[in-house]
């Protein structure tokens, strides 16, 4: 017997910077999973925690490489303004202001998806 | 806008289904060079596992696929790792799998039914 899914998958794509970048935020409880990306790829996955003590929260990479640490950071950041558990997959190579921009069109987006926070 | 209108580069395909009492949900993401599975009963990330296929010549392997599973987060018990073997035995992928479960209950039909569930998200 089918049911209605519970768990959300959001799918979009911006033009930044003459770059087409693709997003996907699928929505669990009390967590949430984020990819950007300029191709189909899923090369690495960082996972960021609240901390119970102190501010900054808990970081780590699960799998691929973490050289500039573009996930990491996101889901830190992410992490820190929901207080949940945000899994991100980042694999746009690094530039400072692409990485401003598409932090900010994702902000924009989950702000839609969590409205209270 | 029009960028949005378009389908997703990658694509995601989910099904619901209620198994022996447990509301069940499968999220398949099919990313080029990984098959992003969720598995969940608690709708929740849970243990999340890596599982790729072992290289072995073929007179060995004799065309039945061997596959390594690796922990990446959570709980490393060996029924996770069981689990794991035997969905993704049963799903024979061509690229390596990341697979997220959250399963309450680990009896054999459970696992059997969520594998169906993948195989119909494929």
């Amino acid at each position: 017997m089918d049911m209605t899914p519970s768990i959300c998958i959001t799918d979009f794509s911006e033009n930044i910077l003459d770059k087409s970048i693709h997003f996907k935020i699928i929505r669990l409880e009390q967590s949430f999973f984020v990819w950007v990306g300029s191709k189909p790829m899923l090369s690495n996955m960082a996972v960021a925690m609240p901390a119970t003590y102190g501010q900054i929260p808990a970081v780590s990479t699960l799998f691929g490489a973490k050289l500039e640490q573009i996930s990491e950071s996101l889901a830190q950041k992410l992490a820190k303004k929901y207080k949940c558990q945000v899994f991100v997959s980042c694999s746009v190579p690094f530039d400072a202001n692409l990485s401003v921009l598409i932090e900010k069109r994702l902000a924009q987006e989950l702000n839609q998806i969590f409205p209270s926070s | 806008m029009a960028a949005s209108l378009k389908s997703p580069i990658v694509q995601s395909k989910q099904i619901a289904k209620q198994i022996s009492d447990h509301h069940t949900e499968v999220v398949v993401n099919k990313f080029e060079d990984h098959l992003f599975i969720i598995a969940s009963q608690y709708m929740k990330m849970g243990t999340i596992l890596q599982v790729t296929r072992d290289i072995l010549t073929h007179d060995i392997q004799d065309n039945i696929p061997m596959f390594s599973t690796k922990v990446l987060l959570g709980k490393d018990e060996p029924i996770t790792h069981v689990m794991a073997k035997t969905i993704v035995t049963a799903l024979n992928p061509l690229v390596p799998v990341i697979m997220s479960l959250a399963i309450k209950d680990t009896s054999p039909d459970t696992v059997h039914s969520i594998t169906d569930m993948i195989k119909s998200c494929l």
